[in-house]
């Protein structure tokens, strides 16, 4: 079942695609920022209860990539699609560079007033970075595709 | 366009995947409780202290705790160790709880060899670290957590003498002196109160009756060993000979209280001289 937007098809639609609201879109677009929100909330909870005071939690972020998630369900198989998944693995690969994973690999280090907690995944670090590498390469290769396609238009 | 929605399918895959593995991690952690009990031991053995600090850990996590280590130190401000203690717990399941003891031995001499007591009595701070280690979920992630605590020694002190002046007092009765035909008896009935939880080695309670001039006409002695809490009602029986006193051409005059205990090879004494004549006038 596929719902299309008639008035969006103007030029706009050249860089946006045609939103389809279907099924998989729709479930793209929810289990993505799900996925952030309910991580970003058990995080939350474990800071409160082991380390009070520390700011680990980045809500501004998880919001953004929750947006960049739900307009990639929706425009999906689009250039604004793609990039706004690049978009999301560059802001990922910023979150771990800025905690210091990358430099300690898989190292993140935190700090309250006397309590210091190391947590070490270097398994877990290779992972995502297999899985961001594929994004990574998912995207490159939509862009590549939908500009094909953009400039044929 | 097919080798985009190959990639694509697996990506979707790995992720979900990958975000259901972290949040269950996280979901996990934070069913996973610890905390220190009651039931704190302390002993004196061989002239050390020894606490025995009772902890639980429970897991109603998916993942098993493994290899958890944990070490306790102290130290004084120079950087110094006084005492250390390590545990290594090995695992804990998903869904059990593990009741263990942190035991730390403390050896009053050597505090007082290395200058701590000196220390303490400088107000200089004393360092307390602990160091705790573990993996968790599939051995996958590994948490090092440490806590350096700095304690200014007058403060503790201060709380502990308070407790302790609190919990301890010695309450000594009218004596009552009987005549024989040999000798005479004195008695004093001491009522000693202790109601804190420091458990003290020895209690030693000395009694001198002296003359006027000073000249000690009888002793008695009364020793507790190992002092629990609760009242303890001792009389103190003093027997001297008549003919001593006789021969002193005086009576009992003054009656020295020696309390004396020990604690871990440290020694407190306190002396209490009782003027029977200002009783009498009284």
């Amino acid at each position: 079942m596929t719902y299309d937007i008639p008035y969006l098809k103007a030029k706009i639609v050249r860089v946006f695609g045609v939103p389809k609201l279907d099924l998989k879109g729709i479930l793209e677009a929810l289990v993505g920022p799900a996925c952030y929100l309910g991580l970003l909330y058990y995080v939350s909870l474990l800071v409160n209860t082991y380390l009070p005071g520390s700011n680990v939690v980045n809500l501004q972020l998880t919001l953004v990539l929750s947006a960049l998630a739900i307009t990639r369900g929706i425009f999906k198989d689009s250039l604004f699609s793609a990039v706004a998944g690049l978009t999301s693995v560059t802001l990922m690969f910023n979150l771990l560079y800025q905690a210091d994973c990358l430099s300690h690999f898989g190292a993140v280090q935190t700090t309250t007033s006397s309590v210091s907690v190391v947590l070490k995944f270097p398994i877990l670090l290779v992972i995502i970075i297999t899985v961001m590498t594929l994004k990574t390469l998912l995207y490159v290769l939509e862009v590549i595709e939908n500009s094909k396609s953009f400039r044929a238009k | 366009m097919k080798r985009i929605k190959t990639i694509g399918l697996v990506t979707t895959c790995a992720t979900l995947l990958l975000l259901a593995f972290i949040i269950s991690v996280v979901y996990s952690a934070q069913n996973v409780s610890f905390g220190l009990l009651e039931d704190f031991e302390i002993s004196w053995r061989e002239g050390n202290v020894a606490i025995s600090m009772p902890f639980y850990v429970k897991n109603r996590g998916f993942y098993d705790i493994e290899d958890i280590d944990i070490f306790f130190q102290l130290g004084d401000g120079g950087g110094q160790t006084l005492t250390e203690s390590a545990i290594s717990l090995g695992a804990i399941r998903a869904g059990s709880k593990r009741i263990e003891y942190l035991n730390v031995t403390l050896n009053p001499i050597t505090l007082l060899l290395k200058g701590f007591l000196y220390e303490l009595l400088q107000n200089k701070p004393i360092e307390l670290k602990a160091k705790a280690s573990l993996n968790y979920a599939l051995s996958w992630l590994r948490l090092e957590a440490e806590a350096n605590i700095t304690l200014t020694p007058s403060s503790l002190a201060k709380g502990l003498l308070r407790s302790l002046a609190k919990d301890f007092s010695i309450n000594v009765g009218n004596p009552t002196i009987k005549f024989n035909d040999t000798d005479v008896a004195v008695n004093l009935p001491v009522s000693l109160n202790y109601t804190g939880w420091f458990p003290i080695q020895t209690l030693q309670l000395k009694l001198e009756a002296k003359n006027s001039t000073g000249f000690i006409l009888g002793t008695g002695e009364i020793i507790f060993d190992k002092l629990k809490p609760g009242q303890i009602e001792a009389p103190i029986n003093i027997t001297c000979n008549k003919e001593l006193i006789a021969l002193q051409f005086t009576h009992i005059s003054n009656i020295t209280i020696y309390f004396k205990t020990n604690l871990a090879g440290f020694t407190f004494e306190w002396i209490e001289d009782i003027s029977l004549n200002a009783m009498k006038q009284s």
